[in-house]
């Protein structure tokens, strides 16, 4: 992993990564499935519009810093072999 | 791979497609929707006409009657409707002059009725050249539908005619 300032600042785990692909896709997807529906209903396109801005800002925040839940499982490396 | 800049990146654009897929279904949606409205201009009258010898040209002002029924046509794409007074006459080439518009938005107009009984034209009709004396000339109402996402659609409405007066008013 290259280790450059910013790979270190937000640093998580493998299984981690797939949870935050997993959130953020999920987040998005159903708030704008449910706007567009609400619009439907009420014939006001805004809604999808208002549903997509909210869901990418809270994704964001949820996704983006290093929360503590991306960090438990840590990579357990193999140690250092002993000199014989 | 997954630092917080790619984390940044990744959701803020997933966002910005879902939103353009659903952008995309609202205009195919309303793509084929047939707009007619009811509309009728009558009573067009010539309140003024006179020779403007300064800049050689002809100068009138109109009044009219309007209704106009705009129930149907709001669904959930359209911004707002603007609606203008066209007057089309040849003198000898064709000319087409908006005597009078405006604009229906979706919210603040919550009766989407309109009518104006003997309403002034917003502005004055001008005319190079000295030939709209006793001419017949076609009044008609048009309209242009701005959607909030996808294609303007402008439709006609109805027309009446009006004849010039054969002398100037003074």
């Amino acid at each position: 992993m290259a280790r450059g300032f910013w790979n270190i600042m937000g640093e998580i785990d493998y299984v981690g990564q797939k949870k935050a692909e997993y959130l953020y896709k999920v987040i998005i997807l159903v708030s704008c499935l449910i706007g567009f529906a609400i619009s439907c209903i009420t014939k006001q396109f805004m809604y999808t519009g208002y549903a997509a801005m909210i869901s990418t800002i809270v994704s964001l925040i949820l996704v983006v810093p290093p929360w503590p839940w991306y960090k438990k499982n840590p990579l357990t490396w193999s140690s250092k072999p002993k000199k014989s | 791979m997954h630092s917080i800049l790619w984390r940044l990146n990744a959701p803020f654009f997933f966002g910005v497609i879902v939103l353009g897929i659903l952008t995309g279904i609202n205009v195919i949606s309303t793509y084929f929707v047939d707009y007619r409205v009811d509309t009728s201009i009558q009573n067009i009258h010539v309140n003024k006409f006179i020779n403007n010898s300064r800049f050689h040209w002809e100068e009138a002002e109109l009044s009219f009657d309007l209704k106009g029924d705009f129930s149907e046509v709001f669904n959930w794409n359209v911004n707002y409707i603007y609606i203008y007074v066209e007057l089309d006459y040849e003198s000898p080439m064709r000319n087409a002059i908006i005597i009078w518009d405006k604009i229906i938005p979706r919210f603040y107009y919550k009766p989407l009725k309109i009518e104006y009984k003997s309403e002034k034209g917003k502005y004055t009709l001008k005319n190079k050249g000295y030939n709209l004396r006793g001419k017949n000339v076609l009044a008609k109402i048009k309209l242009e539908i701005e959607p909030i996402a996808g294609f303007i659609f402008k439709i006609e409405g109805s027309h009446s005619n009006i004849t010039f007066p054969t002398n100037y008013s003074y």
